[in-house]
């Protein structure tokens, strides 16, 4: 510890050096500005405006909200796809069979589903 | 408290009158030159920043009602942008270390009358400002407007936005990391 320890006043030699250092001011910097607050003036509002950080943080809110959107629109189309099969099955009549005859099919009424292998005899 | 010089400038600028930026330039542009290049040690840069900055204070203009001075809100939107750039250049290679401070930064010494003539003052001011530039960045911002734009605690923590406390603690190890650097030049 030592007395200097919240001392915040320089030196006089080392504050004269530091006061004495400056840098100049180039006219060629306000030209420039000036012709860039020109440029924009001559743009169109429309134009201006996607300049703004409003344009960026409304680009992000569209983007963030399509994307919820088209997260959804999967969401809807994976179930109504769920839904057109069992429809698709419905229209077609399909009872689970896919065509084949059922076990429990009526039998026909003139035997001739009966097929015993037997050769009919004259 | 803004003189009526400055009132009558604020009005104008908040008025967008075309005349007022340079009228903010002529008035301040030495001491915003001197902040940035003080800050990035590179005179491109800070001529840049300083351009940014005269767009910041026209666009911001209409919305400044002169509570604050107008050097020290204009000194706030340059160490601002400096900041900004030095954050953006920790991803960037150092500047070296044997580079002419004031040729890079593009500051200049004007001689000092009473100056002791057995010290050389260009080697000790070029000696000081290397030391300066060793300083942390918001160390470097102290000293410079102390002792280089001669602002007030007042003003420092008016542009800084932080306490006086913290703006003479700052200084304090500022001063401290100087006087370690280059002791022998306190007599």
């Amino acid at each position: 510890m030592n007395g200097r320890e919240h001392d915040d006043t320089l030196p006089l030699r080392l504050a004269q050096l530091l006061g004495a250092t400056k840098a100049r001011a180039d006219h060629a910097v306000l030209m420039r500005a000036r012709a860039r607050i020109a440029a924009s003036a001559e743009m169109p509002e429309g134009v201006r405006w996607l300049g703004t950080p409003i344009a960026l943080a409304t680009a992000a809110t569209i983007f963030v909200a399509a994307l919820s959107f088209s997260a959804v629109m999967l969401n809807g189309e994976t179930a109504a796809a769920a839904d057109n099969s069992s429809l698709v099955s419905a229209l077609i009549g399909d009872d689970g069979t896919y065509g084949l005859p059922s076990a429990n099919a009526e039998r026909p009424v003139d035997g001739a589903g009966d097929d015993t292998g037997e050769v009919a005899r004259q | 408290m803004a003189d009526s010089d400055e009132r009558e400038l604020i009005a104008r600028l908040r008025a967008r009158d075309p005349q007022a930026l340079g009228d903010v330039f002529v008035r301040l542009g030495s001491a915003m030159t001197t902040l940035a290049s003080s800050m990035l040690r590179n005179r491109d840069e800070a001529n840049d920043v300083v351009e940014d900055a005269l767009l910041r204070i026209h666009a911001a203009a209409p919305g400044f009602r002169g509570e604050r001075g107008l050097r020290t809100w204009t000194l706030r939107i340059v160490a601002n942008l400096c900041r900004d750039r030095l954050r953006r250049r920790r991803f960037l290679a150092p500047v070296s270390e044997d580079a002419d401070p004031f040729d890079q930064a593009g500051l200049s010494v004007d001689p000092i009358e009473e100056w002791d003539h057995s010290l050389d003052q260009s080697v000790v001011a070029r000696e000081l400002e290397r030391a300066v530039t060793t300083l942390p960045t918001d160390q470097r911002e102290v000293v410079v407007m102390r002792y280089r734009l001669g602002l007030s605690h007042a003003e420092i923590m008016e542009t800084l936005g932080v306490p006086e406390g913290t703006v003479k603690s700052r200084l304090a190890r500022a001063v401290a990391a100087l006087r370690e650097r280059i002791g022998g030049l306190e007599s």
